[in-house]
């Protein structure tokens, strides 16, 4: 394959890795490894908001690509996927149109649906209340305001109201969400339900990837995503600040 | 019991992350796995208990991986969630909004201290699988 067209597949296929949330040194890997099988070589430098990928034949020729990366979330059947064609494309070194025929299917595996989702957020928010010491009343509170929650990222995501907004609203709607439940039910543990269903929100899994960049020496890479889940905290915790207050001064500090 | 509702809940983020079919189930009782080796050390003080936890997980998860030709996240991400110190994470900003620095300070210095033990356990636990699974690497595929 000739040195423009390895570029563009290598850097398609490591931009592709990115965005569905792989591992800084996945992406980086994955395309040394490609280039390496047809013969080239490759020097990539990779952050979550961008991919730089330089392809070289050793004779003189060089290729320089850069993607910016705006948007990523955790697909992990893309990087399953793309894993998989990575590793046959070393094995075979097949031709560049069963490549690109195979990226396009990737591109579109399937997602959940929306109900699909909305039910996955129940049982994750029921199932930590349980975790969390609560009893069946609280892990049915926690059902509903996960749903609720969910939606709420949901409706902000397909309007693009970005992350920082929706992180305020999604706080929000979870304490206003077991309040409500609470006047329901007399005697919820409302803080457990809160927890709970915050742990949807919660950026610690963002907070633990930034760990590992760190210790395994990406230090941009660890930066960039601490300080992510420090903006991620702070609005989820202004959102339930505020919620409080108002929902204190709507029950008369009954409640 | 317990373990039980942990694999629930990585059940619930492995939707979220996008899995199907036999390796939804197979993270989600990775999430089980890490719950019971975290009560097990539950004498052991948070730090040394999450790390155990997640040691146990990475483990399983580098298993699986190798034995399902799959990358290492599919297992180990959504296993990871039950153990994430969300709570310790929404307390310390609750302290920090509040005012109260001190709090702030000790919450917030736990729930680092706790995501640094599980990421030292993940990075532990894959570097003592690399150096096991040395033969396998060193057969050289091209």
């Amino acid at each position: 394959m000739d040195i423009k067209r390895l570029s563009d597949i290598t850097t398609e296929i490591g931009f592709q890795l990115l965005t569905s949330g792989a591992e800084i040194h996945r992406v980086e890997d994955t395309i040394c490894r490609i280039a390496a099988a047809y013969g080239a070589r490759a020097d990539v430098f990779a952050i979550p908001a961008s991919l730089v990928v330089t392809i070289g034949d050793g004779e003189g020729h060089t290729f320089t690509q850069t993607r910016r990366v705006y948007h990523s979330d955790s697909n992990l059947a893309r990087v399953d996927a793309l894993n998989a064609l990575a590793r046959h494309i070393c094995a075979r070194c097949p031709e560049e149109a069963e490549i690109l025929a195979e990226l396009g299917k990737i591109r579109n595996l399937p997602r959940y649906s929306l109900r699909q989702q909305l039910a996955a957020a129940a049982l994750g928010a029921g199932a930590f209340a349980l975790l969390f010491g609560g009893g069946i009343p609280e892990a049915a509170a926690a059902l509903v305001v996960g749903v609720a929650v969910r939606f709420v990222a949901t409706v902000m995501e397909r309007t693009d109201g970005g992350s920082t907004l929706s992180n305020i609203l999604g706080g929000a709607a979870c304490v206003l969400g077991a309040g409500l439940c609470s006047l329901v039910w007399r005697g919820l543990e409302r803080d457990t339900v809160i927890i709970s269903v915050l742990m949807l929100l919660v950026p610690g899994l963002l907070m633990t990837n930034s760990m590992r960049d760190l210790i395994a020496g990406d230090l941009v890479t660890g930066v960039m995503k601490s300080a992510e889940a420090l903006l991620v905290a702070t609005c989820v915790a202004i959102g339930v600040m505020c919620s409080l207050a108002v929902w204190r001064w709507l029950t008369m500090g009954v409640m | 019991m317990e373990v039980f509702y942990a694999a629930l809940a990585s059940l619930g983020f492995g939707v979220f992350f996008n899995l199907r079919g036999r390796k939804l189930f197979a993270a989600a009782a990775g999430g089980g796995i890490g719950w019971l080796f975290y009560t097990l050390a539950a004498a052991q003080g948070p730090m040394m208990q999450n790390f155990i936890a997640s040691l146990s997980i990475t483990a399983y998860a580098e298993i699986m991986a190798r034995t399902q030709r799959a990358p290492v996240p599919v297992y180990l991400t959504p296993a990871l969630i039950p153990l994430v110190p969300g709570g310790s994470i929404y307390q310390a900003m609750l302290h920090a909004l509040n005012g109260e620095t001190d709090l702030f300070l000790s919450t917030g210095l736990l729930a680092m201290s706790v995501t640094g033990a599980i990421a030292l356990g993940v990075v532990a636990a894959s570097s003592a699988m690399r150096l096991i699974f040395l033969r396998h690497l060193a057969r050289p595929s091209r």
